[in-house]
């Protein structure tokens, strides 16, 4: 589909250097705790509002293409995600990188990284108009138990306590309930407190619960030196890589799938394709969340396959899949474009731009990926004592940037503290942070599917009359039924005797 | 009892049991003071996490009382992690008031000190060329903004 456009911007060579330039900023935005790939789009709305729509898409889409993958960076090298669509990495990450195999997982992460984008804008050329289709018969429920099995598996995932990993998700969920509600804009536990009317931004709360966390932590364990990833060089064959590529293509599959569909995106498409990896990879490297491979696999591919997906109901239906995508649509709306339905038939040129600057984007994910991303360790090699308050200055910046007020470096620091309680306790902080994500999009589908089941009869049959309804709550119940620990002591009794 | 006691888990198993409660009762009283029907309630999503929670907390004293008495975890460095937290409050506080360049100096200068960091000289040259290297990436290439300080407004500057 218009393949002669897009081949004309793939050999413009100003239309390469913007990408090149909109790839740079990204690599040095995602992998800097507390900067935000968002953040970065939304500064630079602002410096290319004068710009023309295909200079502008350019740059954009390099920044987002390789600013989603650099979130890997930071979380391997030093166990602070760039971006939540990260949290997974840095299951597997940290680990091989304590182990000095940093620069292998860094190689593992660019390359599936790049596959998975590749796969995504691909999609998004080719599967643009089906996929839409599909992500438009999903009603309020299924968006609301998607959230649902995707916060059910996060936490039965990242803590060896079921009721923990869920503690943890119901705080979340607490946390994002605070703020005007978004139905009938009336304050909500806000306890008479101005500045939380507007809700808690989940900025503050990520940069405090990964950022200022590890900071507290290394201070309380006095690692001030020891904790140092070092970055070796060392071959790794080409051949060894790709021997995950077909599994790639699954977790491709996934990230696809769910950056379709509104809210969800990465760190939902993540979190699945890691669950799936657990399931169908009888034999990893390691054991899932001690350093193995197949996890970084699974989450690198997703993530950046979600960045095509999740330009798919944005560019067809004017619906756009995460925050990047909104920042992105309204870039169109400054520059008098319409995307929707029509969007691909009246502005070909325009969609050719967005698919080829996504392909030079993945380009130069590869080569900044694997020339610069393992220059970028020195970093870490700086000595805690002198990274530590860099770090915490970084996170009150990361914090205040968000909205410009100082309210958020207070909750920025109170997150923190909580992080460091959480962690000495034994509650992950992820499922926390999943949960501040797509809370108030669980609230708002959750409300609206009672409201509209109202008027029926049969209440409940209403509700669940859909077969993806019925797939997704069997999904979600089989998720929690498997992780109780009744239930999983009599699985695991069963698998120990045969 | 003193299995449950004795475990940590049990006991923050029952502060959460109570949270809970709370948040059900708190969740139904706004409700009613709303005066809506539940479908629109904004209250009705934070009663069903309650109920959520409720349940987790009763499985979590279950899961404290199978582990029984844990020993405890000591943390070496406490004193020198909440004097760092100390500092970062009083950097929050001075923040607004004498703006990012002088605030996050300080910062450097006590915090690097804290850490370990011996010699003056080098925690003041790092500390002033990390503040500017800072500065100059955020506020002035990537155009973020920075609190200035209303003391500069009070002296007419």
């Amino acid at each position: 589909m218009y393949l002669d456009l897009v081949l004309s911007y793939l050999l413009n060579v100003r239309f390469i250097l913007l990408v090149l330039f909109g790839s740079v900023i990204g690599l040095f935005v995602g992998a800097i705790p507390g900067l935000s790939v968002t953040m970065a789009t939304a500064l630079l709305v602002s410096i290319t509002y004068t710009w023309t729509t295909n200079d502008a898409m350019a740059t954009i889409m390099g920044l987002y293409v390789v600013g989603v993958f650099s979130g890997a960076i930071s979380a391997i090298l030093i166990n602070i995600p760039g971006a939540p669509a990260s949290v997974v990495t840095a299951f597997d990450g940290y680990p091989l990188a304590k182990r000095g195999e940093a620069y292998k997982t860094l190689k593992y992460a660019t390359i599936y990284s790049f596959i998975g984008s590749v796969f995504g804008i691909l999609a998004m050329w080719t599967l643009c108009g089906p996929i839409s289709k599909i992500a438009l018969k999903f009603h309020p429920i299924d968006y609301f138990l998607l959230s649902l099995f995707g916060l059910a598996a996060v936490g039965s995932l990242t803590s060896k306590s079921f009721s923990k990993g869920l503690i943890s998700v119901s705080f979340g969920l607490f946390i994002a309930m605070i703020g005007l509600d978004s139905v009938v804009g009336s304050p909500r536990l806000t306890f008479g407190l101005r500045e939380l009317q507007a809700g808690v931004s989940t900025v503050p709360a990520l940069v405090g619960l990964f950022g200022f966390t590890e900071v507290l932590s290394s201070i309380s364990s006095n690692a001030m030196d020891a904790e140092v990833s070092e970055m070796k060089s060392e071959k790794v064959p080409l051949k060894d890589v790709l021997k995950h590529f077909w599994y790639s293509m699954y977790y491709a599959l996934i990230g696809t799938i769910v950056g379709a569909l509104p809210g969800a995106g990465g760190p939902v498409a993540s979190f699945l394709a890691y669950s799936s990896a657990e399931k169908i990879v009888r034999k990893p490297s390691r054991p899932f969340g001690e350093g193995a491979i197949e996890g970084i696999v699974a989450s690198e591919t997703s993530n950046n396959a979600c960045i095509g997906g999740a330009m798919i109901p944005m560019l067809a239906l004017a619906v756009p899949g995460d925050a990047v995508t909104a920042i992105i649509l309204s870039v169109f709306y400054v520059h008098g474009l319409q995307p929707g339905p029509m969007f691909i038939k009246t502005q070909s040129g325009m969609f050719a731009s967005v698919v080829a600057g996504g392909l030079l984007g993945c380009l130069f994910l590869l080569l900044l990926g694997l020339i610069v991303a393992p220059k970028l360790s020195k970093v870490i090699l700086v000595p805690k004592r002198i990274l530590l308050p860099l770090v915490t200055v970084l996170c009150i910046i990361g914090a205040f940037a968000a909205n410009n007020r100082m309210f958020d470096v207070l909750l920025m620091f109170l997150f923190g503290c909580l992080g460091y309680v959480m962690r000495r306790r034994g509650y992950p902080v992820a499922p926390m942070v999943l949960a501040i994500v797509l809370g108030g999009m669980m609230d708002s589908n959750f409300r609206r599917a009672v409201s509209l089941v109202q008027s029926e009869e049969h209440k409940i049959a209403a509700m669940f009359s859909s077969p993806i309804t019925i797939v997704l709550l069997l999904l979600t119940i089989l998720t929690l039924l498997m992780n109780v620990p009744v239930v999983s002591n009599r699985i695991k009794g069963i698998k120990g005797r045969r | 009892m003193k299995k449950y006691l004795e475990n940590n888990d049990a006991i923050e198993g029952a502060i959460f049991f109570v949270f809970s409660v709370l948040g059900i009762i708190f969740s139904i009283k706004s409700h009613i003071a709303l005066d809506m029907e539940w479908k629109l309630s904004p209250y009705l999503f934070p009663l069903a996490i309650s109920i959520m929670l409720f349940f987790l907390s009763i499985s979590l004293i279950l899961e404290g009382r199978r582990k029984g008495s844990e020993e405890r975890k000591v943390v070496n460095h406490y004193m020198e992690m909440l004097l760092y937290i100390l500092i970062c409050f009083i950097y929050y506080l001075l923040l607004p008031f004498v703006g990012f360049l002088i605030s996050t100096a300080a910062f450097l200068i006590f915090t690097f000190r804290l850490l370990g960091l011996k010699k003056w000289p080098l925690i003041i040259l790092l500390s002033v060329i990390a503040t500017l290297f800072v500065y100059v990436l955020f506020a002035l290439t990537l155009h973020v903004m920075l609190p200035k300080g209303s003391i500069y407004y009070y002296l007419g500057l």
